[in-house]
């Protein structure tokens, strides 16, 4: 970390590859959701990057790195929190039934899936179009459960700001 | 699991050499050299004579400006090693138990006899309300400066801990040019400057020194 503070770079590189399975350790005690710890080890190294001027190297490195890295999943788990607006599983299972009934013009329908990220798409497709359970998609998808149902639920959020945006334009 | 190589790449490839941080005793000494001074300018319109230290009560009223140094001095080491990530924080025993030994002396020069009356308590309280506010303002921003330095992994605390120095710091400005006698109506506003300083510093400072910012 000393070399990394003073400039070198292919240090600094090597030191943050080496700290990422520990930062997934320290996140995994607090958080399951396999996208959101994915999600916390990001926003931990540049954290990490934005205060690495504030790690004394006479200094043992892990409580430093442990110290910015719980700070970091609190704050994730806050935000979480708030942004929880569907998550329970019956609230999950049950959307496909509600979103056959709407019946949406296959163009704004592309239209409004073309905004989500590639891997909420294929969720949103596989659950709400193909109408397949969340443990089919998972399986198809090669992912956990509970990834599934936290890409649908950032699919449904962002489709839900995408459609209110769209709305007061229109 | 996903591959942060990329960021990683991007982030050492961005890296530039930083400064490293100097030792909390400095930054502590560092502030109230730059405060002091800065505290008693932005304060003039509001000084009027220095404080004359043969009157009764002077020795608690010399104590009082001494813990207000110490506790400021304190408070703001505190703060400043809460803002680093892995420090263990600086216990808070031994500053409140000065404070309240602070808050004893001015109880006791508070109850002592009183000097001839004249004036309006209530106006010399606003007006050293007003001293101590704006003997605080180069302090939060001096505070505000230096935990945006580090950041802080908990900003209201480190702010919070801050807002106290700069408090018991202007206190400290306002003792030298006040009575050494203290009316209930006047220490009573002090103390609600000391609330305010806190509060202010809290709510300007959080947005600049949060680590996601």
């Amino acid at each position: 970390m000393a070399r990394a503070q003073a400039g070198d770079k292919a240090a600094y590189n090597q030191l943050l590859k080496a700290m990422v399975p520990a930062i997934r350790a320290l996140v995994c005690r607090k958080i399951r959701d396999e996208v959101l710890v994915e999600d916390v080890i990001q926003e931990t190294l540049l954290a990490i990057h934005r205060v690495r001027h504030t790690y004394e190297p006479q200094r043992p490195i892990l409580p430093w790195v442990a110290a910015i890295t719980s700070a970091r999943t609190v704050d994730a788990l806050r935000q979480h929190g708030r942004r929880q607006e569907v998550q329970d599983d019956e609230e999950l299972e049950r959307q496909p039934a509600e979103s056959a009934e709407s019946a949406w013009d296959t163009d704004i329908l592309s239209g409004y899936l073309d905004t989500l990220p590639l891997r909420q798409r294929e969720i949103v497709e596989s659950v709400h179009l193909r109408e397949q359970s969340l443990a089919q998609t998972a399986a198809e998808t090669h992912q956990s459960l509970s990834a599934v149902k936290s890409l649908l639920h950032r699919a449904m959020v962002n489709l839900r700001k995408y459609g209110r945006g769209h709305h007061e334009k229109s | 699991m996903r591959n942060h190589d990329q960021l990683i790449n991007h982030l050492s490839a961005s890296a530039q050499p930083v400064q490293r941080i100097w030792p909390v005793t400095w930054r502590v000494a560092g502030w109230i050299a730059l405060a002091l001074p800065c505290g008693a300018l932005s304060s003039w319109a509001f000084h009027t004579s220095l404080t004359d230290w043969s009157q009764p009560g002077a020795l608690f009223a010399l104590v009082a400006v001494m813990l207000s140094l110490v506790i400021a001095g304190s408070t703001l080491a505190a703060a400043f090693t809460l803002s680093i990530a892995g420090r263990k924080p600086i216990n808070l025993r031994w500053p409140l138990l000065l404070a309240v030994l602070w808050l004893g002396l001015n109880l006791i020069n508070m109850s002592s006899e009183s000097p001839p009356a004249g004036g309006n308590r209530f106006g010399e309280g606003i007006h050293c309300y007003l001293f101590m506010l704006s003997a605080s303002v180069p302090m939060m921003l001096l505070s505000v400066i230096a935990l945006q330095r580090t950041r802080s992994l908990y900003p209201s605390r480190s702010l919070a801990l801050s807002g106290c120095g700069s408090a018991f710091t202007s206190s400290m400005l306002l003792s030298l040019c006040h009575d050494t006698h203290l009316h209930i109506v006047d220490f009573s506003m002090h103390l609600a400057a000391g609330i305010t300083i806190v509060a202010l510093t809290v709510l300007a400072g959080r947005r600049w020194i949060r680590l996601g910012e």
